[in-house]
């Protein structure tokens, strides 16, 4: 698992901390029933408060990512596949509405539009 | 409790070493001014000394303690603030006792060791000679310790010393006050006297056994009671 | 969860400084830092905590018991830690231990004996060749040496370089991995506390600022800076410690939502680190 927190971000440690474990879960890289350090081995780790690392677990468990299993720590909970990828194609509508109403703003047609979006897409291949 | 006794050795063993060096060497000279018939006013300051020097030496500790600032520790562990003044009173009765037997020892040394022998000698090394300094010692210490509890040790002792210094010099002074302005000091303190007197005339016609109990009882008292205050007065104290 | 430190309307009387009304909680398992400037009333609380110096009124409980009831059992489960620990200096460190360790029932030597080599530290030379670092190490040994449940530490790195510094923050993290140990912290570096800290009091002149979640603090209190221009009655009492230049003022506000909702681009806005917001309240409490 890999956390990197900036000071400089405008996000809140703990957003950046759910943020990052959020992401490498819906990436795949932690697997459901992976086991996730304690709170005060993270805040040690990382050198922030344990009431920060606790915000950070609490948001993930709510949200649904991670279980608190009573005694044991938290793990990685069972993804609905669907569920991911469902919420990941959201991120992509999401990113895409952006562009679209920037676009209008400045008088993009869709056409337009849709031959930048066809450069992007083969751009790597 | 004793705990604090024993830190009171290991911090203080030096200073103690002193003292017991010290202590027989000034009784010495003591002896041999009073043999040697130096004069009384030699004799009274050489005694003057050793009887200081063995109250000076049941300071030693709490001088220590002091200059380390040693109070601030003591009372930050798990511990009562009575049972510091309690090891405090243990510790410096141990050490009064200690210094006044280097004396006694000194003087019996030279008494029984060296032959040698003057009237004076012979008055101090009697049961009643060597208990009656002992106990006047021990006195002045019970009547110092509440003060240094509720102050802090210099200036408790400062103000012990003066208070004790203004008793002495009461009789003095009102004698001499009365002597130029007779008309103002006009007191009679003689009621008093005679008072005094009638309690002293009881005291020596009862036994010696219950006068030395009357006395002995006497003093506990006073340590019950110097015991207490000291322990209220620490208690109250910001450390 | 149970408070391991529960403050009520504590107040002492001083000639010139009085503690005015404190009251604040630390919640077991957790580390508080009880910043503020020098003179504010840090070491006073502490020592009333401890008992050292007698309150004129209110209450304390350490582990829900009352501190002076209670005050041999208190006193034996707390790691204390002065900010100038002198002992006696003709003594080395293994006589000093020698000196305390009775005192404490669940004296653990192991343990000292572990700390005192992690510190580097020599048993048999006297303590007046110590530098100051190792004096603050030698008394954080011995606070830590029987497994003391709240850590008390008033000043402790006053006088020490970041190093020190570093290897203490990293000493109570460890500490901290025990989620029944608690911690009390005081100083006027705050940077010391910027991250470690779980909750954060501030108190200026005897007076509590405020005592919360620090998160919640640095999330709620902001810089912010604008023209002169936007200085009236009105506004000066939105924001604390106002600091006038020629060419603006800054301030710190404790609603970054509400006075962004008011001034929007007016105003420039930066993180507030918990020394400006120290030093701004400050300002407020000491201007005439």
């Amino acid at each position: 698992m890999k956390i990197l927190i900036s000071n400089a971000s405008p996000d809140p440690i703990y957003e950046q901390i759910s943020k990052q474990i959020k992401n490498q879960i819906i990436a795949g890289d932690l697997n459901e029933g992976d086991p996730l350090p304690s709170i005060r081995k993270l805040a040690q780790e990382l050198q922030i408060s344990v009431i920060t690392t606790k915000r950070a677990y609490e948001q993930l468990v709510s949200e649904g990512f991670i279980d608190t299993v009573g005694g044991k720590g938290c793990f990685v909970a069972m993804q609905n596949k669907e569920l991911l990828r469902e919420k990941r194609m959201k991120t992509v509508e999401e990113m895409l509405s952006e562009a679209v109403s920037e676009a209008k703003k400045l008088g993009i047609h869709l056409n337009e539009l849709r031959e930048m979006l066809e450069l992007l897409y083969h751009e790597d291949e | 409790m004793f705990d604090l006794i024993k830190k009171d050795l290991v911090v203080g063993w030096i200073v103690l070493l002193g003292i017991t060096l010290l202590i027989p060497f000034i009784t010495s000279i003591a002896i041999m001014a009073m043999i040697d018939d130096f004069g009384g006013l030699i004799l009274g300051v050489f005694g003057l000394i050793t009887f200081g020097l063995c109250l000076a030496g049941a300071f030693l500790f709490i001088s220590v303690d002091t200059v380390y600032e040693a109070d601030r520790h003591l009372v930050s562990l798990p511990l009562k603030r009575s049972k510091i003044v309690i090891a405090r009173y243990l510790s410096m009765w141990l050490c009064l006792t200690f210094n006044y037997s280097l004396v006694i020892l000194s003087c019996l040394v030279a008494v029984y060791y060296f032959n040698q022998s003057d009237p004076l000698l012979d008055r101090l090394l009697t049961w009643r000679g060597i208990f009656a300094p002992y106990l006047m010692l021990i006195f002045i210490l019970l009547y110092m310790l509440p003060f240094i509890f509720k102050f802090s040790t210099n200036k408790g002792t400062l103000i012990a010393v003066t208070t004790q210094a203004v008793l002495l010099l009461i009789n003095p002074a009102h004698q001499l006050l009365n002597k130029w302005f007779p008309e103002l000091f006009a007191f009679d303190f003689t009621w008093i006297l005679q008072k005094l007197q009638a309690v002293l005339q009881w005291l020596s016609q009862q036994s010696t056994v219950s006068i030395y109990a009357g006395i002995v009882i006497l003093i506990a008292g006073v340590a019950v009671i110097s015991l207490a205050l000291s322990i209220r007065f620490y208690n109250r104290r910001d450390i | 969860m149970a408070n391991v430190i529960e403050i009520e309307n504590l107040s002492k009387e001083y000639d010139d400084f009085f503690l005015d009304n404190v009251s604040f909680v630390l919640p077991e398992g957790f580390i508080m830092g009880l910043i503020g400037p020098n003179g504010a009333g840090k070491t006073t609380i502490i020592k009333l905590i401890m008992n050292l110096i007698l309150r004129k009124s209110g209450t304390i409980k350490l582990f829900g018991l009352d501190n002076r009831e209670h005050e041999v059992e208190v006193k034996s489960r707390i790691g204390f830690v002065y900010d100038n620990p002198n002992y006696y200096e003709h003594l080395n460190l293994k006589q000093i231990k020698n000196i305390i360790a009775p005192f404490y029932p669940t004296w653990d030597e192991a343990e000292f004996k572990r700390l005192v080599e992690k510190f580097n530290l020599p048993m048999k030379k006297i303590l007046k060749k110590f530098s100051r670092g190792m004096v603050m190490k030698a008394a954080i040994a011995i606070a830590l040496s029987h497994h003391a449940d709240l850590i008390l530490m008033d000043e402790p790195t006053s006088g020490l370089d970041p190093v020190f510094r570093r290897e203490l923050l990293d000493l109570l993290y460890q500490l901290l991995q025990d989620e029944k140990k608690s911690i009390l912290f005081s100083t006027h570096i705050t940077s010391d506390l910027e991250r470690i800290a779980d909750y954060v009091t501030l108190i200026i002149n005897g007076k509590i600022i405020f005592s919360r979640n620090k998160d919640e603090v640095l999330e709620n209190y902001a810089l912010v800076k604008g023209g002169n221009d936007l200085l009236n009655a009105e506004t000066r009492k939105l924001f604390t410690g106002i600091r006038r230049n020629e060419y603006g003022f800054e301030a710190i506000t404790s609603n970054l939502q509400e006075t962004k909702k008011q001034f929007g681009d007016q105003l420039v806005y930066d993180k507030a680190s918990l020394e400006d917001i120290m030093y701004h309240a400050n300002l407020r409490e000491n201007h005439v």
